[in-house]
């Protein structure tokens, strides 16, 4: 989940009001927001990644006001459309980055903390709702160094410019292959032989999208005016990324302005407002209680949207950077939420159902009772393994093994066809206890069957000095009687895990259901063991 | 020969004999004493021989040794022995030590769980651990190009895709709800795609899209799977139950009810619920329980009531409570453990000692 860090004394003040630090930080979690950690000053709080717009402080601070009763209702954005801000697109740049939208934001100040919060807010919208950039990604930049209109078209991967954090000039190809962020983000483009460019009237470039701005419009904590513009894949992606950095901004109290888009099937943000209408019915039936139209708003109010009432309906007004709320019951959420989780009383029905256990679960806990009662003790192990313990520890064939893809941890590659590696190697584990040893494990084992077949197991193994064949033949016989009411074979054979001589494939009414031995020396070496282990593993029914 | 003389043992001349009735030397005497065995030094008298015969070589070993005495406590000494059970046996004397053979500590608490889910009128359903992506997200609402659904969070199978693993209409339906909401392309080879089930919600979705119940309580209970670095907080591989109520009349207030029950039969009874966010499910919340070990509220269960978005493509017109989440963190509670990973250790000292709980 993405972290936004706050600061209470600045969140106070952003909230305006009386609230104080105990409130905030009791009415943070009804906003769905977590407080991960404490810093100096402030908090690291965690917001869920359908609330883009909580990714800064002054998002938080519009939900707070809300929720604490300082303001409610809608924010509406404020765009003035005066000035001749415009960006033409040209069609070369349709087939590597079609689209691209833009806001100017005038008349503010942007002190250390407000840059740390904006940039914060651009790397989470790259990475969430952008996807890693690749859905959209934002460039900010200072309005002053910047002549209007720009033009929005694909160059050669051999024009240079002086990229952000750089003095000289640098081609496309060198940034893509010698900065960290061409590496990182290189993949958006592919093997497109031209790329998308940002440049203003006087041929200057402003940006590199999705890669990298230029030096020349970096923006400081002596900017006053700023440009924002958003690439993307779709106008309905990059609209909603810049709907919340308008939202934003606005509320750090800059002036909005529109920049206006053309060509090549491009528009205009228009930011558009949603009506939705809900039923009294429908909140009240859903979240079993009783409101009135009235209170219904009202709660919509307390979530930020604005509310209507038209009868037993009310019509819901919803700002364009709530883009997460789909229909009617997205808005039963925020009817909840500015109600009060809290003023909801749990209730407890009588079931009109009678429960039951699933037949596997009642044969499984009755095998268990048996093993125990055999003097067996139940171990546990991962059904996702590695090679080694599966495969290498005791050569057994793998090449029909199961793997996973890109997996963070060695020890979770492989798929187990047998519980009884992991067993094996659980022995390994506890030399230094007191013999006899005896273990036993239920649980799932994989095939590759050209799709997965999935399989319930009962490995049992002994270990003690003296461990044998007859021993685990003997508690095998008896278990596979309990499981089955039949009596078990077996019949010599050949397994990789068992000494050549001392094991057996074990045969059921002509059917083998599983292998029994005395673990192979080449095992017991690997893993170091030094007292004999005797196991079977079987199939259980089903 | 000096000696001899001065002592008087032998008689001078051209030849030499001994005298008759020479004393025994006390030397001698010791060494007569001490025999061929050994005996304590306190039985010495005749110290100042023992300590010439020390000063030659090869007569003297002298040793230190500790013993131990037992006797008879002396109102032991009163019973007549004869008179007395003669199977006496020393009842205080210990024991080899044994070691059980149980269940594992894990086991026993997803069986408590099961037992619970069963006695509040819950079926139990089971699923497989391999899943297509069609169920563990598409048919959960989860977009094509979610985070969630790369590689980074998800094991997915190497090659192996899975096949017939919903309806035609399923298939359709789904696909469309996706179009619509999420608008963009829905492509069926990623729905075909096998994943190691992130959730037990794949299996209680296709119970409910085949069976569609009018009213239905189900759990399902089981291993589960995410692609995470494995530490003391997070395991690849670990256990969750997920329980669904369906019934014209199930209302949010009900899921809080049946959560706080639950919590109370396990033991936890400070319980407070903070909303939260599931692709799926809206409203959501979580469940907040106050850990009284580590003194601070810890988060439990997720839930909330599935989307329209999930239910009504797949034909499910009543609303669906879902709750759920990982068994290994009520289980560390209940056994006061710090680390998950002990759980899968096979530790024998440990499972041969824990507590009956």
């Amino acid at each position: 989940m993405p972290v936004v860090e706050i600061n209470y004394n600045r969140l106070k003040k952003l909230i305006g009001g009386k609230a104080d630090k105990k409130k905030i930080i009791d009415a943070l979690p009804y906003l769905g927001l977590d407080i991960e950690g404490e810093t100096n000053q402030g908090a690291r709080i965690e917001y869920s990644p359908n609330r883009p717009d909580y990714s800064t402080d002054y998002g938080i601070a519009i939900g707070l006001q809300g929720l604490l009763g300082i303001k409610q209702g809608m924010v509406n954005l404020r765009i003035k459309n005066k000035e001749n801000y415009s960006i033409k697109v040209d069609s070369s740049v349709s087939k590597v980055r079609p689209f691209v939208m833009g806001i100017i934001a005038k008349n503010g100040t942007i002190d250390d903390n407000m840059l740390k919060q904006l940039i914060s807010m651009q790397e989470d919208l790259h990475f969430g709702i952008g996807r890693r950039r690749k859905k959209s990604s934002i460039g900010i930049h200072d309005l002053d160094r910047i002549s209007f209109p720009l033009k929005y078209s694909a160059v050669t991967r051999k024009h240079k410019f002086i990229p952000l954090h750089s003095d000289k000039q640098t081609s496309i190809d060198e940034i893509l292959a010698n900065s960290d962020v061409g590496r990182d983000y290189r993949y958006i483009l592919g093997n497109s032989p031209k790329v998308p460019l940002i440049s203003d009237s006087e041929n200057n470039t402003v940006s590199f999208p999705p890669i990298i701005n230029a030096a020349i419009t970096t923006v400081t904590t002596k900017t006053k005016n700023l440009f924002v513009e958003v690439t993307g894949i779709t106008k309905d992606d990059i609209e909603d990324v810049l709907s919340i950095i308008g939202t934003i901004l606005q509320s750090a109290g800059f002036e909005l302005h529109a920049v206006k888009v053309s060509g090549a099937k491009n528009s205009s943000p228009l930011f558009k407002l949603r009506r939705l209408k809900i039923d009294s019915d429908l909140a009240n039936k859903t979240l079993g209680i009783d409101l009135s139209p009235g209170k219904i708003a009202a709660s919509l109010k307390k979530s930020r949207l604005d509310a209507n009432i038209r009868g037993t309906k009310i019509e819901c007004v919803i700002p364009r950077y709530r883009f997460d709320i789909f229909g009617p019951m997205d808005l039963v959420e925020e009817i909840a939420l500015g109600y009060g989780i809290d003023n909801m009383e749990p209730v407890v029905s009588p079931p009109q159902t009678l429960g039951e256990r699933h037949p596997e679960s009642i044969l499984l806990e009755s095998i268990r009772a048996t093993m125990t009662g055999l003097g067996y003790m139940e171990g546990l192990n991962s059904s996702l393994t590695s090679q080694r313990t599966l495969y290498e520890n005791s050569g057994r064939d793998y090449s029909e093994m199961i793997s996973v893809l890109d997996s963070k941890s060695l020890e979770h590659t492989i798929l187990r066809d047998s519980l009884l590696p992991g067993l094996v190697d659980s022995f390994a584990k506890n030399i230094h206890e007191a013999y006899p040893q005896k273990l036993f494990e239920l649980g799932t084992v994989f095939s590759n069957t050209g799709s997965i077949s999935e399989h319930i197991h009962l490995c049992a193994a002994s270990s003690h000095k003296d461990a044998n064949f007859s021993e685990l033949k003997s508690v095998l016989e008896s278990v596979v009687y309990t499981i089955y009411g039949k009596t078990c074979q077996t019949k010599a054979a050949l397994h990789d895990s068992f000494e050549r001589g001392r094991t057996a494939d074990i045969e059921l009414g002509g059917k083998t259901i599983g292998m029994i031995g005395e673990i192979s020396k080449l095992t017991k070496q690997s893993l170091r063991l030094r007292e004999p282990i005797a196991a079977f593993e079987i199939k259980l029914p089903g | 020969m000096g000696i001899a003389r001065k002592n008087n043992w032998i008689s001078d001349g051209e030849k030499i004999s001994l005298n008759h009735s020479v004393d025994t030397l006390a030397e001698e005497k010791l060494i007569k004493q001490i025999g061929l065995g050994n005996i304590p030094k306190s039985d010495i008298d005749d110290l100042k021989s023992l300590e010439l015969l020390k000063k030659r070589p090869d007569f003297i070993i002298e040793q230190a040794s500790k013993s131990k005495t037992v006797s008879l406590f002396e109102q032991t000494l009163d019973i007549d022995i004869n008179s007395a059970d003669s199977d006496v046996i020393d009842v205080e004397a210990k024991v080899p030590q044994v070691f059980p053979a149980r269940t594992h500590p894990l086991n026993q608490t997803i069986e408590e769980i099961r037992e619970i889910f069963v006695t509040l009128g819950f079926t139990e359903i089971t699923g497989n651990l391999s899943q297509s992506s069609f169920w563990n997200f598409d048919a959960l609402f989860t977009p094509q190009d979610h985070p969630a659904r790369e590689m980074q969070d998800t094991f997915f199978i190497d090659k192996i895709k899975s096949k017939k693993f919903a309806t035609a209409e399923q298939i359709r339906n789904v696909s469309l709800s996706h179009k619509k909401n999420w608008r963009r392309m829905w492509s069926i080879d990623e729905a075909a795609k096998t994943v190691l089930r992130t959730h037990t919600t794949c299996v209680t979705i296709k119970h409910l899209a085949d069976k569609k119940p009018d009213e239905a309580r189900v759990f399902s209970l089981g291993r589960v799977f995410r692609n995470e670095k494995v530490s003391y907080k997070h395991l690849a591989e670990f256990n969750q139950v997920e329980g669904i109520i369906t019934g014209k009349n199930a209302t949010l207030r009900d899921l809080m009810g049946i959560q706080k029950e639950f919590y109370r039969r396990i033991g936890l009874n400070k319980v407070k619920f903070w909303p939260t966010f599931f692709p799926y499910t809206e409203p959501s919340l979580q469940t907040m329980v106050y850990n009284e070990r580590l003194k601070r509220w810890v988060e439990l269960f997720g839930m909330g009531i599935f989307r329209p978005e999930v239910t009504r493509p797949l034909g499910i017109d009543r609303p669906v409570l879902a709750w759920g989440g990982g068994i290994e963190r009520i289980a560390m509670m209940k056994y006061g453990l710090d680390d998950v990973r002990e759980f899968y250790n096979n530790d024998l000292k440990w499972l041969r000692s824990v507590q009956c709980r």
